[in-house]
């Protein structure tokens, strides 16, 4: 059945009008991962090795998205943030299932990733307000250039005087 | 000693007058409203600083009630018709227009876009045409939070928005430039036409959207640092609707581009 499916997906890429492969890849990729989750919850798959070829498989697809910037196609910002995200999903679903970390642990996995994104973000920005460039000289030089300009054009007939 | 000192005059006047053979032309676009003295001292700064190169400056004027075009008119009889062009409009029509307008009259091998408050300084400009000789890119824009770039009148809370809006924008557009709002920048004229008409937007969400659009693609861009020194007279201010603005225009960024 998966078999088919990449079968399927890959002969649809091989003959390309954009807006084909754009489609393909939208619904492959909810597909996949319903298909994974459907999986887990009939329990069809059992607990492999890490990493799980199930989970593999349904990943195929958006592995095969990824590269696509060589084919003339580019993908929309959204679509790549959309794949990492089902990427990052994936792995913990293999995560949960394969019982390889405690699953308690599992569980709360993506709360630290959230937060620690935000942590990440917040140092950013007080680094960077730490770090922002001030140039006060500029401003000095600024008016020494003004008075000139101004001296200059005064002297050619300009009128310079203050709004 | 002598000899060679000779030689390599001779390889130097070679080479530049080849270069004057092939000399590039730089059309600077500067949208104007109610910039009346302003306007005039960017026009002699840049004459100031471009002596070594062959350019022209567009100049689009909304139609400025204070006599803006009156004193451009004056400028003219100082440097020539054919060194400053006016290309005036009869009302405020917007920013991405303005630089269509201006680009509809340029007759040069790059485009430069740059303020007329003084915030931009045109002592700059040698360095983005010699970054652009050198790497051969066809974007150069200008990026106030790198080192040797700089900001002079934001306050603390101005910096801390401005810094906040960055780290956003690149943690979900990865444009590949540090300055997303930026407005001082050097196109190649094909690239300027290519990414200008794909673009929608108003406003300073405008030039995020220029500088995304060329990103993705996949322009060289490059980057040289300049120092922003806020309005002299009246500080800008950043209310909620620009923030609102801004937001906005990062959502739509990231579901078309």
């Amino acid at each position: 059945m998966i078999i088919l499916r990449n079968a399927l997906h890959i002969f649809k890429r091989s003959n390309i009008p954009l807006y084909d492969t754009r489609c393909s890849g939208l619904w492959m990729g909810p597909y996949g991962l319903t298909s994974l989750v459907h999986d887990l919850v009939l329990k069809k798959s059992k607990s492999m090795a890490f990493p799980s070829p199930v989970a593999l498989d349904h990943l195929m697809p958006f592995l095969l998205i990824i590269p696509s910037n060589c084919f003339e196609f580019n993908m929309k910002h959204i679509l790549k943030i959309l794949a990492l995200l089902v990427v990052v999903a994936a792995t913990w679903i293999t995560l949960l299932e394969t019982s390889v970390v405690p699953h308690h642990y599992t569980w709360l996995l993506p709360v630290y990733l959230i937060v620690s994104l935000g942590c990440y973000g917040l140092l950013m920005v007080g680094v960077g307000l730490m770090l922002f460039p001030t140039c006060p000289q500029e401003a000095v030089l600024l008016q020494k250039d003004i008075v000139e300009a101004k001296e200059f054009l005064g002297r050619r007939g300009v009128d310079v005087g203050s709004d | 000693m002598a000899k060679l000192e000779e030689i390599d005059t001779d390889e130097y006047e070679k080479i530049m007058a080849a270069n004057k053979m092939k000399r590039k032309k730089y059309s600077i676009i500067i949208p104007t409203y109610n910039e009346r003295l302003n306007i005039a001292l960017v026009i002699y700064l840049i004459f100031k600083h471009l002596q070594e190169s062959e350019f022209e400056v567009i100049i689009v004027d909304d139609g400025s009630p204070d006599g803006t075009q009156d004193i451009i008119k004056q400028l003219q009889d100082v440097y020539g018709k054919d060194r400053i062009l006016l290309r005036a409009r009869p009302k405020k029509l917007g920013l991405g227009t303005a630089y269509v307008h201006g680009f509809k009259h340029a007759s040069g091998d790059y485009i430069i876009i740059m303020d007329a408050d003084l915030s931009h300084h045109p002592k700059y400009l040698p360095n983005f045409i010699r970054k652009q000789i050198q790497t051969g890119a066809s974007i150069v824009t200008g990026t106030r939070y790198v080192r040797h770039g700089g900001v002079h009148g934001w306050n603390l809370m101005r910096k801390l928005t401005s810094r906040g809006a960055n780290v956003l924008a690149q943690t979900l557009l990865w444009p590949g430039v540090s300055d997303l709002t930026g407005s001082f920048r050097l196109y190649e004229r094909s690239a300027f036409e290519d990414v200008i008409s794909s673009c929608v937007s108003k406003g300073y969400v405008f030039q995020m959207e220029i500088i995304v659009r060329a990103s993705r693609k996949g322009y060289h861009i490059e980057e040289v640092p300049i120092t922003f020194v806020d309005r002299v007279y009246g500080s800008s201010k950043l209310g909620g609707s620009e923030i609102v603005q801004y937001l906005k225009g990062l959502v739509y960024l990231l579901f078309t581009t």
